[in-house]
């Protein structure tokens, strides 16, 4: 598994509603390599009628994330997302991760794991410590994965990306708006 | 109607004609005015003869169009299209942030030479030093813009939007003296 790229990977509903999406690589020290953004889409009143309920999962896979993921130019060796449904859809060789910051209490020490329902926690960094969910397929390969995971917790706070994300949506979105 | 018909079959008795007009009840929606010759190619039915002569000049009754109801298929795309968009400058204006690492982290040759190094710079200051952050692994020579929180020691910075590569990086020292408010750092 390559330790170089790491990509985030983010979805966001404006009003409209509205959904932007894009997608982050940053090298292992955090420094940004690549950025690309879905414009903002508006689904038609039709559109939302005949999508149903499907509608948000359908925006945020398949006219978001996989056209994003797709365009990259620089492979990520890990794609983490937070709460985008992408975790059952990948269809690249590389793994994707949903983290969130866990709530429980702190273990013991930097590097130690545990394994909580289906999830895993681990102690990346002297900040709380990571929920990690894994596709299917790679979870009997986590432990291959928690040096990578703590070089980036040597290096960079790992859920740091997703607020630079989340500014850069910021921004797309007012220039959007008064175009 | 009936009479009019046999107003018609009378004008064609005197022409010499032997035939029975008949009358077609349709809505008038336009007139085309030509003229014909006489004969009984002619298909009489359809016209009103208008004005006898020499020739028979004929109005041809052209009719509307019957009414009827036709639906129409209309075919909506339900797809929804996206478009993709690279902005890598936009991402390099928005500030990394990378929390301090403890004072501790550091090897005991990296602390004696950090702390030689500020007795050699600023000889006149040694009342103390207060650190406000020390950063693994910053890329000064890409960094275009820097801020430190001195409350938080969260350091802040954009990158230059120079091409993608191998950046030389360093650890940095952000610290203020006791005796003098102003914020230092030093790269090692």
């Amino acid at each position: 598994m390559n330790g170089e790229l790491f990509g985030y990977l983010v979805t966001r509903v404006f009003e409209g509603p509205s959904y932007l999406g894009g997608i982050l690589v940053v090298d292992k020290k955090g420094i940004p390599i690549e950025f690309k953004y879905v414009e903002p889409i508006r689904p038609s009143r039709l559109q939302t009628v005949l999508y149903g309920n499907t509608i948000d999962r359908y925006i945020r896979i398949e006219s978001v994330g996989i056209p994003l993921i797709e365009s990259l130019e620089h492979k990520p060796a890990i794609l983490f997302i937070r709460e985008e449904p992408f975790t059952e859809e990948s269809k690249w060789p590389f793994p994707i991760i949903s983290i969130s910051r866990y709530r429980g209490a702190p273990l013991g020490n930097i590097g130690d794991t545990k394994e909580i329902e289906e999830d895993y926690i681990i102690q990346m960094d002297t900040n709380p410590p990571i929920r990690v969910k894994l596709e299917k397929r790679y979870k009997e390969r986590f432990s291959e994965m928690v040096p990578i995971l703590l070089e980036i917790g040597q290096n960079f706070d790992i859920m740091e990306p997703f607020s630079r994300l989340e500014e850069a949506f910021k921004i797309i979105w007012r220039e959007t708006r008064h175009s | 109607m009936e009479r009019d018909q046999t107003l018609l079959k009378d004008i064609y008795k005197i022409l010499g004609i032997n035939l029975n007009p008949e009358i077609i009840d349709v809505p008038v929606g336009a007139y085309r005015i030509k003229d014909i010759d006489i004969g009984f190619d002619i298909k009489i039915l359809s016209y009103k003869i208008d004005k006898i002569s020499t020739k028979i000049d004929t109005i041809d009754l052209i009719s509307f169009s019957p009414e009827t109801i036709k639906g129409k298929v209309s075919t909506i795309s339900v797809s929804i299209p996206f478009s993709i968009s690279s902005r890598l400058e936009l991402m390099n204006s928005i500030p990394v942030r990378r929390l301090p690492i403890s004072w501790k982290m550091l090897s005991d040759e990296e602390k004696l030479f950090l702390l030689q190094e500020i007795k050699t710079r600023w000889p006149q200051l040694s009342a103390g030093i207060k650190i406000i952050g020390l950063y693994r692994e910053v890329p000064i020579e890409r960094i275009d813009t820097m801020v430190v929180d001195e409350n938080t020691g969260v350091l802040s910075f954009n990158i230059k939007n120079t091409p993608f590569g191998e950046t030389k990086r360093s650890n940095l020292l952000v610290f203020k003296f006791v005796e003098d408010e102003k914020i230092r750092s030093l790269v090692f």
